[in-house]
């Protein structure tokens, strides 16, 4: 494989584009060549670095509480209250409804067909929970914007301004004046899913904060000279 | 941090202190071996998970770092296994190839290396940064960058190979210079 092409190959690579045939083919490459794989993870570790600086849904705080949320689940999950109402929620529905085994199955067959469903369909970059923090605004009132007003999330990547918009819930929209009269600080945990350069937020959590107080009378600035 | 006696579980606060500590190395090193670009955090996080609740088997006084990425090479390599249709690795020539070298080497300096980074993608024209900006932070690919910008996807990606190469030249000469 001469350079070019291991270039090519290395530029599909980077970009999530890289077929089968294509993965076979640098593979060999790389066998034959050991200095190309040093190139390759070098590559892989100073993108990585530099994806992890430039998200902010990527960011060292993001990472830490997301993984946070995720322990939070686990233990919610191990909690032996929760076990012990599940238990005997069983118990309750075994005595009143013989034929519970079977429903159970069925239920849980159309459960795991529908999972299954899911996990092909939907794109990958929408699996990771990621935890963003930002601006809560509308995108009419603040971020003036054409058509409904949206809740969304104001982040700044590298000095400069991203959005989240968030995908509505019967939550958010009860909300919808608090991001009108934004920017109020807020947290959401959640999946991301990017198209056509927008990036939706599905939120699992949200936290919304009371904007900061406006600064003590002397310090304003009423008639700038 | 990594002294604490193995037999104490830690606290959450101190735990979450080395989650801070050890997180980008660990992603860094998930990546180089061959972990797909949408996964590394999901991996990164369970290998975080799995210390956590095996606090107990870590030998005090050894050195936490490379607990860790021994738990996250476990997990690459149960990934390999896998049958999946849809897996969290790379394509499976790839990542196998990659699977077989342990990036530790590669993944020792992060801490160093993204202010030399960031030195070096100032360096870049204006239009480059603005590109690397957009692939980077908006989660954006070649593809839907080409798509945006009216380009041609391949015009796009070689665009950002060639950026991408030239901030790793840059970084490899800065680094040269900086040995004594």
């Amino acid at each position: 494989m001469n350079a070019a092409r291991y270039q090519e190959l290395l530029g599909r690579l980077l970009e999530q584009e890289l077929t089968e045939s294509e993965a076979a083919e640098l593979a060999r490459g790389l066998t034959a060549q050991p200095g190309l794989q040093t190139d390759l993870q070098r590559h892989l570790v100073l993108w990585e670095i530099w994806s992890q600086h430039a998200s902010p849904e990527r960011s060292a705080e993001a990472f830490v509480a997301a993984w946070a949320t995720r322990l939070r689940a686990e233990n919610e999950g191990a909690d032996p209250f929760w076990q012990a109402v599940q238990a005997r929620l069983a118990d309750r529905r075994r005595w009143f409804w013989p034929g519970w085994r079977a429903t159970l199955w069925a239920t849980s067959a159309v459960a795991a067909g529908l999972a299954v469903a899911l996990w092909l369909v939907v794109p990958r970059a929408a699996q990771a929970m990621v935890t963003v923090q930002g601006e809560a605004v509308c995108t009419v009132c603040i971020l003036h914007e054409s058509g409904a007003h949206l809740p969304a999330v104001r982040v700044r990547a590298e000095g400069k301004p991203a959005v989240y918009y968030l995908q509505p819930t019967p939550e958010l929209h009860a909300l919808q004046d608090r991001f009108c009269n934004g920017p109020a600080p807020i947290t959401v945990d959640g999946t991301t899913q990017t198209q056509a350069g927008r990036t939706t937020l599905h939120p699992h959590h949200f936290e919304l904060r009371p904007p900061p107080p406006p600064p003590p009378a002397s310090e304003r600035v009423l008639f700038p000279l | 941090m990594s002294k604490e006696n193995p037999h104490t579980a830690p606290t959450l606060a101190s735990f979450e202190l080395l989650v801070r500590e050890q997180q980008a190395g660990l992603r860094a090193y998930l990546r180089a071996l061959g972990v797909d670009e949408a996964w590394v955090d999901d991996l990164a996080q369970e290998a975080f998970l799995v210390a956590y609740r095996r606090w107990a088997e870590f030998e005090a006084g050894a050195d936490f770092g490379c607990w860790l990425r021994g738990i996250a090479r476990h997990l690459a390599a149960n990934e390999r296994r896998k049958q999946a249709r849809r897996s969290r690795l790379l394509p499976q020539s790839v990542a196998d190839l990659l699977g077989q070298r342990d990036p530790a080497d590669a993944t020792a300096e992060v801490a160093r290396l993204l202010p030399v980074m960031q030195e070096c993608v100032g360096q870049l024209p204006a239009r480059s940064r603005e590109l690397l900006q957009r692939r980077y932070a908006g989660g954006e690919n070649a593809r839907t960058l080409a798509q945006a910008l009216r380009l041609n996807a391949d015009t796009v990606r070689q665009t950002l190979l060639r950026i991408r190469v030239a901030v790793k030249e840059c970084i490899e000469r800065k680094s040269a210079e900086a040995r004594p």
